[in-house]
């Protein structure tokens, strides 16, 4: 065995012991991204095996979980691609910046706290998840790989290779839209008793 | 008393354009993009402003909680099993 053999399968080694930490992460991005669970499973699988194969390109002592989403994010923009499959969108006006907070808002500011917090820990799991699949793809992944797995603006910006002002234009946008989107399944589900749009605070 | 009128409008101006200063870099903050020093001025902002506090409180709480819904699921078993599998097999 040579000594390139032996960096060779050392970094295999590592690989599996490093790698797979991330699974529960990656299984439950590429879930959102195509609610089907086998399909999510295929696009798990796929990242390692890509992952795997191309260990070369990997230097060691970067960011491996960063690597792991760019590989699934480029799998999973190149089935949206291939199938040509559009989304579902948000019909939703989301023009507003902090649109839960600016809809639920009552008019004793000293209520605003517990008001909106009680309406929104209603929302259950499966609320919250659906919103979030409405999302158009784009913004959809930049929300998730901010709000949910805790990326950096400029890992974000790596992981689905664009600059980072796009990164934070898509997460202003994908945020409204999901604020908007749980707005409507606690006003629907009678979380939330609307309170009418009153003046913003200057 | 006509001063006094003027001064106070004078500060609800100026803490409008700090509260307005304040929102656009408030996503920022609350996902800890901001450096040091921008920070501080935020959380100085915070102490004395009731409503962008409670804005931010909100914000805050909303982002966990959504973090938190959509972590419930996980890789199925199965699936890490077949992963090594294919590793060990097919490369």
């Amino acid at each position: 065995m040579t000594d390139s053999d032996r960096q060779v399968a050392e970094r295999q080694r590592l690989f599996e012991r490093e790698a797979l930490k991330h699974i529960d992460a990656l299984y439950r991005t590429a879930l959102r991204m195509v609610s089907d669970p086998q399909e999510a499973e295929d696009l798990v699988q796929e990242t390692y095996l890509r992952a795997y194969r191309a260990l070369d390109q990997f230097q060691m002592g970067t960011n491996l979980r960063a690597w792991l989403f760019k590989i699934l994010t480029n799998s999973v923009i190149n089935r949206f691609r291939r199938r040509k499959r559009q989304p579902t969108t948000l019909s939703l006006e989301a023009n507003e910046d902090f649109y839960l907070f600016e809809h639920l808002r009552p008019d004793d500011p000293l209520l605003v706290e517990s008001a909106e917090s009680e309406a929104i820990a209603k929302l259950v799991d499966e609320e919250v998840v659906t919103a979030i699949s409405q999302l158009p793809i784009q913004y959809r992944m930049t929300v998730l790989l901010a709000d949910v797995e805790g990326f950096s603006y400029k890992e974000i910006a790596e992981i689905t290779s664009v600059k980072i002002g796009t990164v934070m234009s898509r997460l202003a946008r994908g945020r409204r839209m999901l604020q908007a989107a749980l707005w409507e399944y606690a006003s629907a589900n009678g979380y939330a008793r609307p309170v009418g749009i009153g003046e913003k605070d200057g | 008393m006509l001063t006094g009128m003027l001064g106070r409008l004078a500060l609800v101006k100026k803490m409008g354009e700090n509260c307005k200063r304040i929102l656009r870099q408030f996503h920022r903050f609350v996902s800890m993009e901001l450096d040091e020093h921008e920070r501080t001025m935020i959380e100085r902002h915070l102490e004395l402003c009731q409503p962008c506090h409670a804005r931010f409180r909100f914000e805050r709480y909303l982002r966990r909680l959504i973090s938190l819904r959509a972590q419930r699921d996980g890789a199925p078993p199965s699936l890490r099993a077949k992963i090594m599998m294919v590793l060990r097999t097919d490369v």
